[in-house]
């Protein structure tokens, strides 16, 4: 069996796990064995028949994409049109998880304006370069991720609200305060743009008042920008505590969000104590981006191995 | 593809039809692949059915009392180092539909039926 085949099988097993997913244990492992016999079938025919490598792979992918409305109907049929997908919510939560680390990145990307007196200008001009269409997409992309957020901070609020309330609430307040905020820099950001359309159009005169106008928008920007990946980085290190304690990750993964927190605690005190520097920016991000790799290995880690037997607390499994 | 009622699928009449050429060789099971296969060898493109399309016409049809299926001895697999094969039949039932389709008849499942009990 070559690699090439190999893959493709995967895919469609890949496939059948995902139209599949929810349906009573049986029905599904019936479906996978029976599709699973078939590709091992149509490999060992190839291989007895001497046909192309190419071919088999091309036929087991060309297979599966032909019977994707066919797997849609068979699913529909099964449950009827009241479909009932029973994804594990430790599943979803995992999902969630995944998509907040693009969120919190596309987040961090805001800013990385260079708000100095002497750097600023360039950075401010950069602004007025970019076609109208790119600003106002990344704009609209900005948005998205802001409102992206809250939908998460429901999905994660609902999903824990019944284990932990006040930690449940904490992440859900974070996220949404950190969703404003991103919303409210990117209003910001919008304004900075359309000031340096008219800075470089502006007499010389004028380009002063503008100037400094613009550079105390960008100090805003970044500073809500901050403030936002904060109250996020605060959800983050909230979700590592509820996950632990209820057992739905590896306990020895709160390891990270705990030095992430130390590393960004201690260099934002040294920070405030006078001992900034650019070293000590990337000490803090550094830092902050632990917490968004923690959000990737505990996402993975719901996804592929959600708890199932999960108890309420103070509810006692039958028989014990 | 829309069905009429009491009709069979154009996919359907020759997974019947292959059903009885695998009745009249020396072993009537057949697995989904050796299906697939055999519809192939009988088809313009020698393309193989597709997965989907597959699985569900031969669920229907078992579900219509046309084919009957069961999963092989474990053992057998074992021994011979593959997945387990799911093995189809034809019925009585499936025959008769497939005559009665050949000419151009409705195929009442209530009607093959109740031919096969008094006969």
């Amino acid at each position: 069996m070559s690699m090439w085949t190999s893959g493709a099988s995967r895919v469609t097993r890949s496939w059948v796990a995902i139209y599949t997913v929810g349906l009573a244990r049986d029905v599904r492992e019936s479906r996978f064995a029976e599709i699973a016999s078939d590709l091992w079938e149509q490999q060992h025919d190839a291989a007895r028949e001497g046909t192309r490598v190419l071919a088999v792979t091309l036929s087991i992918i060309g297979r599966t994409l032909r019977g994707i409305p066919a797997d849609l109907l068979w699913r529909t049929n099964v449950e009827g049109p009241q479909m009932d997908i029973r994804i594990p919510i430790e599943r979803v939560m995992g999902g969630v998880l995944i998509g907040m680390v693009a969120m919190m990145l596309i987040t961090a990307g805001i800013s990385g304006i260079d708000t100095s007196q002497d750097s600023f200008e360039s950075y401010f001009i950069a602004f007025s370069e970019k076609s109208a269409l790119e600003n106002n997409l990344n704009a609209l992309f900005r948005i998205a991720t802001g409102l992206s957020l809250v939908a998460a901070a429901g999905v994660l609020y609902s999903a824990t609200k019944d284990r932990t309330p006040t930690l449940a609430a904490i992440v859900a307040f974070g996220l949404i305060a950190g969703a404003g905020l991103e919303l409210v820099a990117t209003s910001l950001q919008i304004v900075l743009v359309s000031l340096s359309d008219e800075y470089v159009t502006a007499p010389v005169t004028q380009r002063n008042s503008l100037l400094s106008e613009a550079r105390t928008i960008a100090v805003l920007v970044e500073t809500t920008t901050g403030v936002a990946f904060t109250t996020m980085l605060v959800s983050v290190y909230t979700l590592a505590i509820l996950t632990a304690r209820e057992n739905l990750v590896p306990r020895w993964l709160i390891g990270l969000p705990i030095l992430s927190a130390g590393i960004v605690g201690v260099s934002t005190f040294m920070s405030t104590a006078g001992y900034w520097d650019d070293g000590m920016w990337f000490v803090l991000v550094g830092g902050g981006l632990l917490g968004v790799v923690w959000l990737m290995i505990a996402g993975f880690w719901l996804v592929f191995t959600p708890k199932q037997d999960v108890v309420a607390p103070g509810v006692l499994p039958a028989g014990t | 593809m829309k069905r009429k009622p009491n009709t069979l699928l154009p996919l359907e009449l020759s997974i019947l039809g292959a059903s009885i050429e695998f009745a009249m060789s020396s072993d009537p099971e057949y697995h989904g692949y050796a299906m697939a296969k055999l519809l192939s060898e009988h088809d313009e493109d020698r393309r193989l059915t597709a997965h989907g399309t597959l699985y569900r016409a031969l669920e229907r049809l078992e579900s219509a009392g046309m084919l009957s299926s069961r999963w092989e001895d474990p053992e057998t697999a074992a021994a011979e180092r593959r997945p387990l094969r799911r093995l189809y039949r034809i019925t009585a039932t499936g025959e008769g539909a497939h005559a009665a389709a050949l000419q151009g008849a409705p195929v009442s499942l209530a009607n093959l039926n109740q031919k096969l009990a008094s006969s």
